[in-house]
C-alpha cells in the first residue's frame, strides 16, 4: 500500500510540474529547458532554510516558492527578446549553470553529497511521516496550486498568453506588453516548480544536485509534449503515463542495472516518435512548429 | 480640422539605404488618406514607423498633440493606433470570438490580481465584451464564424477578422496595409464597403494599396511615394486625373530602370 501512495505522491508533485511547464510551453509558446533547475532551486532553498536555519516548514515552502519566482527573472529578463532556437539555448545554458552551482557549492549545498536529513513536514503538531499522510499533504498543496493555475489560464491573462504564443507582433499591435507577459509567465511557472521542489525535498528528506539535471528538464518537457501541450488534459495524461512506464518495467522483472537505461531509451523514442507522428501529443491542442 | 496624426520630417535608413526620407504629412479627423507608390518605395516602413515597430532616425510622430516617437508599439496601440498588417495577423490558435475578446481586453483585466481577486467584475466585463465582439463581427460580416478556429478562415475572412479586432479596440487611427491584395472580386467588394463605412464611424484611416482604382475610390487625399520620399500629395480626384504623373512614378522609378 505504501508503494501505491508513494506513486500517487510523485504523481501529485509531477502534475504540478507538468502543468506549470505547460504554462510556458503550451500557453506562452516558450520551449523552456530549465524547469528541473527551478525544481532544484525550490528543493534546495526549502532544505537549507529548514536544515541550516531551523525555519518552520510552512515558511520554508513559501520562501522557496517566492525565491524561485525571483530567480526566474534572471532567465526571463535577458531572454524574452530572443526567439525560437536562441531562447531554447539560453534556457539550456541556465539549466547547466544551476546544476553546476548546486553540484559545486559544497559549503551550502553539500556538493556531490547533497543534503540529508531534511525535516519532515508537521501540520498542527501532526508529523506527516507515512507515504499515505504525505500524499494527502502533497495532494492538497499541489491540488490548490493547480486550481490557481486553472483560474489563471481561464482568465483574460490566459488568453493573452496564447495571443503571445500565436503571434508576438500581432499581440504587440493589439496593445499587449509582450515582454512583460513572458516575464510573468516565467515567474508563475518557476514559482510552481519551486513549490514542487519543496514538496519533493521534504518527502524524500534528501536532495542531490543529480536529481536536477538537463536530463530531468528534458524528462519534464517529454511529459508535456507526449501528453500534449496547450490544454490541461495533455500534461495530466503525460504525467501519469511517463511516471508509470518505469514501474511497469519493474513488474516485468527487469534488473535494476538495466531498467534506468531502458527507461531513458523509451523516453527518447517516445519523444522522437511524437515529434514525427503526432506533434500535438496524445491529448494536446498546440503543436510546436519551427519558428 | 485638427490633425489626429502628424509626421514631421521623418527619415529612416537601413544599413545606409534610405527607406524613408524626410517625410512629413498630417492626417485629419475622419479622413481617408491613400498612400501609393511602387514596391520598395518605403510605404510599409512608413507604417512601421507610425505603429512603433521601427524607430525613425530623425523626425517626430505625433498622435493628436502627443509625441509618440519614443513609445513602444503596444503603448501606441493602447492610445489609438490600430494596424492591419499586410498578411492580416490574427491569433491562429484561438477561435474567432476569442480573437475578438483578446483584442479588447485591457491591461487591468489581464493582471494577475484581477484574475485571482475580481471574479465578479471579470464576469460582468465578459458579458459586455461578448456583446461588443458580436456587434463588430456582425458589422464585418463574420457572425456565422464566431466559433470557428481562426486558422480555418479564408485569407479574406482573416482580413475581415483583423479589421473587426481593430474596431472592437476602438482604435482612432487605422493603418491598413494592402487591405485587398490577394483577394477575389467578391471579397474586394466587401472590404471596399467596409472601408467606406469606416469614415462614417469617424475613423481616420491611412491606406496603402496597389490597386489604384480602389485607392482613388475610397480616399480623400493621396500621397504618392517614390524612392522613400513623398513625391506628390493632392486630393484624390485631382491625382486620379494626373495620368502622366502616375505613369512617371510607376514606370520611371529608379527600381524599374535598373535592368
Amino acid at each position: 500500500m505504501n508503494y501505491v501512495f508513494h506513486l500517487l505522491t510523485l504523481i501529485s508533485i509531477y502534475l504540478l510540474l507538468a502543468l506549470s511547464l505547460n504554462i510556458l510551453v503550451g500557453y506562452t509558446g516558450l520551449l523552456s529547458m530549465c524547469h528541473a533547475a527551478f525544481l532544484g532551486i525550490g528543493a534546495y532553498i526549502s532544505a537549507i532554510l529548514t536544515l541550516k536555519l531551523g525555519l518552520n516548514v510552512v515558511a520554508a515552502f513559501a520562501l522557496a516558492t517566492l525565491s524561485t519566482a525571483s530567480v526566474s527573472l534572471l532567465v526571463s529578463f535577458p531572454t524574452v527578446r530572443l526567439k525560437g532556437d536562441y531562447f531554447v539555448l539560453s534556457t539550456f545554458a541556465f539549466q547547466i549553470i544551476v546544476f553546476e552551482i548546486l553540484f559545486n557549492w559544497t559549503s551550502l549545498t553539500g556538493g556531490p553529497y547533497g543534503l540529508r536529513g531534511i525535516p519532515r513536514v508537521s501540520i498542527f503538531g501532526q508529523l506527516v511521516d507515512t507515504p499515505a499522510k504525505y500524499f494527502v499533504f502533497s495532494g492538497v498543496v499541489s491540488g490548490l496550486s493547480i486550481l490557481l493555475i486553472i483560474v489563471l489560464l481561464k482568465a483574460p491573462f490566459g488568453r493573452v498568453l496564447r495571443a503571445v504564443r500565436d503571434d508576438e507582433i500581432a499581440a504587440e499591435a493589439m496593445g499587449k506588453n509582450v515582454s512583460l507577459v513572458k516575464v510573468k509567465s516565467f515567474a508563475i511557472a518557476a514559482a510552481c516548480a519551486g513549490l514542487a521542489g519543496a514538496l519533493l525535498a521534504h518527502y524524500i528528506t534528501y536532495v542531490s544536485a543529480t536529481s536536477f539535471t538537463l536530463q530531468d528538464s528534458i524528462f519534464l518537457l517529454s511529459i508535456v509534449l507526449v501528453g500534449g501541450a496547450g490544454n490541461l488534459r495533455g500534461p495530466i495524461v503525460g504525467t501519469v503515463l511517463l511516471l508509470l512506464i518505469p514501474e511497469l518495467l519493474l513488474f516485468l522483472g527487469m534488473p535494476d542495472t538495466v531498467a534506468p537505461n531502458v527507461r531513458r531509451m523509451i523516453y527518447g523514442l517516445l519523444l522522437v516518435g511524437f515529434v514525427f507522428f503526432r506533434p500535438q501529443g496524445i491529448a494536446g491542442e498546440y503543436r510546436f512548429e519551427k519558428t | 480640422m485638427n490633425s489626429v496624426l502628424t509626421l514631421e520630417t521623418v527619415s529612416k535608413s537601413f544599413g545606409g539605404v534610405a527607406a524613408v526620407r524626410d517625410v512629413s504629412f498630417s492626417l485629419k479627423d475622419a479622413e481617408l488618406l491613400g498612400v501609393i507608390g511602387p514596391n520598395g518605395s518605403g510605404k510599409t516602413t512608413l507604417f512601421n514607423i507610425i505603429s512603433g515597430f521601427v524607430k525613425p532616425d530623425v523626425g517626430r510622430v505625433l498622435l493628436g498633440a502627443v509625441d509618440v516617437t519614443k513609445l513602444a508599439p503596444y503603448k501606441r496601440a493602447g492610445i489609438g493606433i490600430g494596424r492591419l498588417f499586410q498578411d492580416a495577423r490574427v491569433f491562429s490558435g484561438m477561435s474567432v470570438l476569442e480573437n475578438m475578446l483578446v483584442a479588447q481586453q485591457d491591461e487591468h483585466e489581464e493582471s494577475l490580481f484581477t484574475a485571482f481577486l475580481k471574479w465578479s467584475w471579470l464576469s460582468k466585463r465578459k458579458v459586455e465584451e461578448l456583446a461588443n465582439a458580436r456587434y463588430w463581427l456582425e458589422f464585418v460580416g463574420l457572425s456565422m464564424k464566431e466559433d470557428s478556429p481562426a486558422l480555418s478562415l479564408s485569407y479574406g475572412e482573416t482580413k475581415l477578422l483583423a479589421i473587426a479586432m481593430l474596431l472592437v479596440r476602438d482604435s482612432k487611427v487605422l493603418l491598413l496595409d494592402e487591405p485587398i491584395s490577394g483577394l477575389d472580386i467578391k471579397m474586394r467588394e466587401s472590404i471596399l464597403r467596409l472601408v467606406k463605412k469606416l469614415k462614417t464611424l469617424g475613423k481616420s484611416v491611412v491606406i496603402i494599396e496597389h490597386s489604384l482604382d480602389f485607392v482613388f475610390d475610397v480616399s480623400d487625399r493621396i500621397i504618392i511615394f517614390k524612392d522613400g520620399g513623398k513625391f506628390h500629395e493632392g486630393l484624390a480626384d485631382e491625382t486620379r486625373q494626373a495620368t502622366s504623373l502616375l505613369r512617371e512614378v510607376y514606370l520611371n522609378s529608379s527600381h524599374a530602370t535598373v535592368s
